[in-house]
């Protein structure tokens, strides 16, 4: 497969269970290694990279929203929202956090624990974490997977007017047609490769796109 | 509903097997440490027992003819007891101080009495040659043998207070506690005639008759109950007046043994692995074993008491199935709603730090009021005993549901200072601790007990240790002390000593101390005192630097054999440690991945789960090695161990503190490394 995303571009990867969208995220996210071939962020090969290189790429250039948010239980959404910038040990820009914390409308909740906020809400703040650090791309795994249609409608809104407004790059792995509908582009997979592309994507021409490449009927 | 129950367990344990293995590898330990406890306590015990104890085993009664009214013959007084139903066979026990010449040094000498073979013989098997046959052969001290140069073979003569030398031959070499005064053994009829006195008889009993009733008819026989003891109550009090120590250290090993139990039931949280029990004393028993041989010389025999055996198995499996129900009952009373919420949230949350507290101040409270109680109320030092160790489980109890709340305040205090320390990783590890208490209070309350049992053992041993050497010191301010019949003869004594350069002496009373001057080696001190004491009527020598290496030798095996219940503590704590912290890595492992994902290198993560660790070990060894100290002094105060002020060995508690940091430390390197193979990948599985 050879396949090129292009910055400041939100672009949806799609395709039936088995396809590859997992693996290609790990690693086009530096969370796995490949056994062949090469996967490139910006002029880096992450495959020639070490663990520790993997990690500081990881903590420095990219941003992870997940399936289950995946928020540390015992940190208040402030230190979960903090926590890769306290790790990497660097200084958090205080205007681009209020600008985030606003925009994503959880400044009520920064001293909440994940367990007192709701399914949205701990979406948003792990929005807010994967933002923090300006990374140069993001990578949201069903981010919508575990949310009702509100609130998945709302942080979709979230992760397109991020790209829209601030130019930020991202990636989501989804099977949702819906929910790809938001994205600039679509790459569909199948059996590990590149099986097609919609452009300009609504939720009609998704199914469509998505049913061919499947060869059979998926239902929303 | 039970078998649907067991059927969703077992799929969790096969789903799931590490969680289960270490469940049981926690019981084996703490049974294992319950287990070699009572082993190393029973030996202790035992050892300290056949220090003191001068009857021997096989006597079911003695009589002690000091006690009978009048000034009986002893000849007659031992045909009578001899005669009486159900007396298998009565030895005398002579002593006699004859003046011994014709080989070594002509002086005092101490005569014992052993009939040579049979039941009542109190002799072990000889060093060199062999025992007396004949009541004109003599048997001498290893010690003595040491000092003169007498073996097998030598003439001596003996000469009583009246009558005719005896001339004796040496042969053999016996084990006898002689440190102190040179000492013989011969037949009773030998002893009796250099005018040795009758101490007491020793009486085996017939096949079927027991103890107290052989003892019952020979009062009988006499008309003087009070001068017939069964042998048990006689090898008593015979421990009792060696020391009121080595009294008080018996005590404190059997409540020891307990507390040992105690301990593996808190240890033993919450599973059913009967079996792996078993296999626990197994192995303590192999470990102990190991671990004698490679002691010191010294080391005693092992004992193994069956009946504690079982009682720890018993006690371990009733714990275990104990300790189940409170974590089952808070199970139950989760509400179905919050068993689907967010997973891995369970322990984390603000603890109840109101009830928490009172509950853990009553509990306090009862633990102070039981320290007093014993501390002034108890009839006896083992009851007293007894109550303080309650007072200690008590107060234990206190930590433990205090413990969420302190944990709170111990990252408030250690947690900048960690944080300043190790960066990131021990931010994140002072976060975990603080955010998630109770977990952080798991670990720490199984390691507060073991360090806090060390402490107090080692309060215990110091103490005890610097009694003894305190009572050595004023038992013998000299290396060589000379008894005369009365003060004008020692201050005589005393001059003629004086006159020797290589000696520096001081009468006081009807005895003479002799230390050797600067410079000049013991031996030649004590040939000097030797020769001079050689001819002078009733000079009785006592080799005290002799008795003092003795019974300082006595006190570091005894000390070696506490710090083998100190190391049993240690390995507790290591794998009490260990254990609860790869539990607690297993159940985030998720947690862990995500800190992978967002950039916490494998180094950080290692880094982060030993800062924990550090921190649960400096909380443990701080409150445990405080508190626990506090309770070894209230025991050797109820138990009168030494009479002044406690010992607190500082240098070796503040030792115990830090290497407890760096066993809990240590204890944590396989699960840091493990935390740090989790796979980044795993945080974008479904939990």
């Amino acid at each position: 497969m050879d396949l090129a995303i292009p910055g400041g571009r939100f672009t949806a990867i799609m395709g039936p269970s088995g396809s590859g969208k997992s693996t290609l995220m790990h690693l086009l996210a530096g969370l796995d290694t490949a056994t062949s071939g090469r996967a490139l962020l910006g002029d880096t090969d992450l495959t020639a990279c070490s663990d520790t290189q993997l990690t500081n790429l990881r903590r420095d250039r990219i941003g992870f929203v997940f399936q289950a948010f995946n928020l540390l239980p015992q940190l208040t959404a402030e230190q979960n929202i903090e926590l890769p910038a306290r790790l990497a040990g660097r200084r958090v820009d205080p205007g681009w956090r209020a600008a985030l914390i606003g925009m994503l409308g959880i400044g009520d909740r920064l001293h909440h624990r994940p367990t007192q906020l709701s399914g949205g809400q701990q979406q948003r703040v792990a929005v807010a974490r994967a933002l923090l650090g300006r990374p140069e791309v993001v990578f949201a795994d069903e981010p919508t997977g575990n949310l009702d249609t509100a609130s998945a409608h709302e942080l979709l809104n979230l992760l397109r007017g991020s790209v829209r407004e601030l130019g930020q790059t991202i990636v989501m792995v989804t099977h949702d047609p819906v929910a790809a509908s938001f994205a600039d582009d679509v790459v569909l997979l199948r059996d590990g490769r590149v099986a097609g592309s919609v452009p300009d994507p609504r939720p009609d021409t998704v199914l469509a796109a998505l049913s061919a490449v499947s060869g059979a009927r998926v239902g929303v | 509903m039970a078998g649907s129950v067991a059927a969703v367990l077992l799929a969790e344990t096969r789903r799931k097997p590490g969680r289960v293995l270490l469940t049981g590898l926690a019981i084996t330990v703490a049974t294992v440490f319950a287990a070699g406890t009572l082993l190393l306590g029973e030996t202790l015990r035992a050892y300290l027992a056949d220090r003191a104890e001068q009857t021997p085993a096989t006597a079911a009664a003695v009589v002690r003819p000091s006690d009978l009214p009048g000034e009986p013959d002893p000849v007659a007084l031992l045909g009578e007891v001899a005669a009486v139903d159900g007396v298998a066979d009565a030895a005398g026990v002579w002593s006699a101080f004859p003046t011994v010449g014709g080989a070594g040094a002509g002086a005092l000498w101490a005569l014992g009495s052993d009939p040579m073979a049979g039941p009542l013989s109190r002799l072990a098997a000889p060093m060199q040659g062999r025992l007396p046959s004949t009541p004109d052969e003599v048997a001498v001290g290893e010690s003595t043998a040491a000092r003169s140069g007498l073996a097998p073979g030598a003439a001596i003569t003996l000469r009583g207070d009246e009558g005719v030398p005896l001339t004796v031959t040496v042969t053999g070499v016996v084990p006898v506690s002689d440190a102190a005064v040179n000492t013989l053994v011969a037949f009773p009829v030998t002893v009796a005639g250099l005018g040795g006195l009758l101490g007491q008889v020793d009486l085996a009993a017939d096949p079927g008759v027991d103890a107290a009733t052989l003892a019952g008819r020979v009062a009988a026989a006499l008309g003087a109950p009070d001068a017939v003891r069964t042998g048990e109550q006689q090898r008593a009090a015979e421990i009792a007046e060696v020391s009121e120590s080595v009294t008080g250290v018996l005590v404190a090993v059997g409540v020891f043994a307990g507390l040992a139990v105690v301990a593996a039931a808190v240890v033993v949280a919450s599973t059913f692995r009967i079996v792996l029990t078993a296999v626990a004393v197994i192995t303590g028993y192999g470990l102990l074993a190991l671990l004698r041989g490679t002691g010191t010389a010294d080391v005693p025999d092992l004992v193994l008491s069956v009946p504690g055996l079982a009682g720890v198995l018993a006690v371990a499996v009733l714990a275990t199935v104990l300790a189940a129900i409170a974590p089952a009952m808070a199970a139950s009373r989760i509400p179905p709603v919050a068993a689907l919420g967010s997973a891995g949230a369970a322990d984390s949350g603000a603890p109840r730090t109101g009830r928490r507290l009172v509950v853990a101040a009553v509990a306090a409270a009862i633990a102070g009021g039981l320290a007093w109680a014993a501390l002034n109320g108890a009839e006896s030092p083992e009851l007293a005993m007894v109550i303080v160790a309650a007072s200690g489980i008590v107060a234990f109890g206190a930590l433990v549901v205090a413990g969420p709340v302190f944990v709170r305040g111990l990252v408030a205090i250690a947690g900048p200072v960690i944080s300043a320390m190790g960066g990131g990783p021990g931010r994140l590890a002072a976060a975990n601790a603080a955010q998630v208490p109770r977990r952080t209070a798991a670990t720490i309350s199984v390691l507060t007990l073991g360090v806090g049992m060390t402490s107090a053992l080692l309060v215990g041993i110091s103490s005890t240790r610097a009694g003894a050497e305190r009572s050595i010191s004023e038992q013998f301010p000299a290396k060589i002390v000379v008894g005369l019949p009365d003060p004008g003869s020692a201050a005589e004594f005393a001059a003629v000593l004086a006159a020797d350069p290589r000696l520096t002496v001081h009468a006081d009373g009807s005895a003479v101390f002799a230390d050797p001057a600067q410079g000049v080696p013991d031996v030649v001190a004590r040939t000097a005192v030797e020769e001079s004491a050689a001819g002078w009527p009733g000079a009785l020598l006592q080799y005290a630097g002799d008795a003092r290496a003795q019974l300082e030798t006595t006190l570091g095996t005894a000390q070696a054999i506490g710090f083998g219940l100190v190391g049993m503590t240690a390995l507790v704590a290591v794998v009490g440690v260990g254990v609860t912290l790869m539990l607690s890595l297993t159940e985030r492992t998720r947690e862990t991945a995500l800190m992978r994902a967002v950039g916490l290198s494998r180094t950080g993560v290692r880094a982060m789960v030993a800062w924990e660790a550090a921190l649960s070990g400096t909380g443990a060894a701080a409150v445990g090695a405080v508190i626990d100290a506090v309770y070894g002094i209230l025991g050797v105060r109820v138990l009168e161990l030494v009479p002044g002020a406690p010992a607190i060995p500082f240098a070796a508690l503040g030792a115990l503190v830090a290497g407890v940091v760096v066993v809990a430390v240590l204890a944590a390197v396989l699960p840091a490394l493990r935390a740090g193979r989790v796979s980044p990948t795993r945080a974008l599985q479904e939990a």
